[in-house]
């Protein structure tokens, strides 16, 4: 009976890791298909697909944004609302700085000139600072040019100066069977893989701020999905940092995130699978009127898992 | 710099004068500056020049002249080419009163009645041209006393858009400014900046 029982699971469990290698997703969940009245423990586990979707490749990149923009909120004009402005105009050359666009006065006004602010002509310059969204115009002296907005840096880059704050890096792998000598897996049983000791550096979210060019950017990074490959050819791609495995799990597969292997490891580099997770994050970031998207991919981490050949003795 | 504060001091003369143009206008039929070319032809009231301050005075008083002029002409023609300020002003003041008329134009403003000038003094003549682009530019101060009661600025339906406590005559203080003064000393002359001043009001 009980090698009836025994033969019965590793079926059950070569079942449903076909099912699972099948489901690349892997974000399924495990139910007992028969439970043995006695004990209560379940017999058969099987698993539960979640509902075919395609692999959501999440938001997409939204490019580089525009360097020039208005805002005069801090003036407390709320119309038009922040946002972009051509970088260029009949006025002059919009600089974020100013909030308006800057056009050096040529020729320059005479000695006495309010513009002048009490500076004498050869020291430094006189600009006009135009706002055609307020008609606004003021006359003022500056020692050096202002800088000119189009000439800098767009909102994706200054994202990038606040995405460079926040020390992404790639997960710290979390893997049943556990890398390292003294460990392997089965032909057959369920690889867990997760993201182990989460943090907002490895998995997010995490937010920061960066400004340069008068343009002020924050953004906030989170771990979309982690491409797995598997050393076998495999690829499974999981949305989020998947599951930890704990010991009362047993057999079970993961729910969010697994594979299994159908080969072992033998005649590998070191007769060992290497695993390697690939983190792919969005980031998303606001500033400068302006939102958009950053996809970053390519944290990579891997470690090494020896899988063996499950022998059932019988007698 | 040491170089232009003494020729600041030696060319600098406060003249208040209360020049003769002013009557110009006075008589409600104000100089046609087309048919008139404002900068080649100073006020014929005026004395003749004996010395190169005299003569920029005298320059400079008709371009203020041509100019109040010019501005009344746009202002009640929309239609007249805005490049006309050209001929009569430059630097802040031209771009100031370009993106004024545009603006205006746009809204579909326009004036009726003409500003006159009433008092025209000038406070100073500096001719130091060391470096023009850079402002250090043959330079007239006049204080401009102009009168607007009869003047009012109309939108696209005929409605007023002038403040009501709009006070009729005021002061303002222009920097004519010559910056080809080395090939045109008499004819170049333009408007080159402006600003309110706090004087008693003069009477229109």
């Amino acid at each position: 009976m009980r090698r009836l029982i025994t033969n019965v699971v590793l079926t059950a469990l070569a079942a449903a890791s076909l099912i699972l290698s099948a489901s690349t997703s892997a974000v399924a969940d495990t139910t007992c298909q028969v439970t043995d009245p006695e004990t209560g423990v379940c017999l058969i586990w099987i698993e539960v697909p979640a509902p075919e979707e395609p692999n959501d490749p999440g938001p997409k990149d939204t490019g580089h944004g525009q360097s020039c923009y208005w805002d005069g909120t801090a003036q407390n004009i709320h119309k038009p609302p922040p946002g972009p402005v051509p970088c260029s105009s009949e006025y002059g050359y919009w600089s974020n700085n100013y909030n308006c666009y800057i056009w050096l006065v040529d020729p320059q006004p005479p000695a006495g000139d309010p513009g002048w602010q009490g500076h004498e002509p050869g020291d430094g310059a006189v600009y006009r600072c135009y706002q055609p969204q307020t008609d606004l115009e003021i006359y003022m002296w500056s020692a050096a040019q202002p800088p000119n907005s189009g000439a800098g840096p767009t909102p994706r880059e200054v994202a990038t100066l606040a995405i460079d704050q926040m020390n992404l890096s790639a997960i710290n792998i979390g893997i049943a069977p556990k890398p390292g000598p003294g460990s392997i897996g089965i032909v057959g049983m369920p690889v867990w893989m997760w993201a182990a000791n989460p943090d907002s550096h490895t998995v997010g979210p995490i937010n920061a701020s960066a400004s340069a060019g008068g343009i002020t950017v924050t953004a906030t990074a989170r771990l979309h999905r982690v491409t797995w490959d598997m050393g076998d050819g495999a690829e499974v791609i999981c949305n989020g940092p998947g599951t930890p495995y704990k010991a009362e799990y047993d057999d079970r597969s993961s729910p969010t995130c697994g594979h299994t292997y159908q080969k072992s490891s033998a005649g590998k580099p070191g007769n060992k699978y290497t695993v390697t997770a690939t983190s792919d994050w969005v980031i998303t970031w606001a500033g400068a009127g302006q939102t958009g998207t950053i996809r970053l991919n390519g944290l990579t981490r891997a470690v090494e898992i020896s899988i063996g050949e499950a022998q059932v003795l019988v007698n | 710099m040491t170089n232009s504060r003494g020729v600041l001091s030696l060319a600098t003369a406060v003249l208040l004068l209360v020049a003769g143009t002013s009557c110009a206008n006075d008589d409600g039929d104000p100089a046609d500056p087309r048919s008139n070319p404002p900068a080649s032809s100073p006020s014929s009231s005026s004395p003749t020049p004996t010395s190169p301050s005299e003569s920029a005075t005298a320059a400079a008083t008709a371009t203020v002249n041509d100019y109040y002029a010019i501005r009344n002409q746009l202002r009640r023609d929309p239609e007249q080419p805005l490049s006309m300020l050209k001929s009569v002003a430059i630097s802040t003041e031209l771009a100031t009163q370009q993106t004024l008329f545009k603006r205006e134009r746009k809204q579909g403003l326009h004036q009726t009645g003409e500003t006159k000038v009433v008092e025209l003094e000038v406070q100073s003549v500096n001719l130091d041209n060391s470096d023009p682009q850079a402002g250090k530019v043959p330079t007239v101060q006049i204080d401009v006393c102009f009168d607007v009661s009869g003047v009012d600025v109309l939108d696209a339906d005929g409605k007023s858009v002038v403040t009501p406590d709009r006070p009729d005559t005021g002061w303002i203080r222009y920097s004519v400014a010559n910056y080809e003064w080395d090939s045109d000393p008499d004819g170049a002359w333009r408007v080159a900046s402006s600003q309110d001043i706090e004087r008693t009001p003069c009477d229109a």
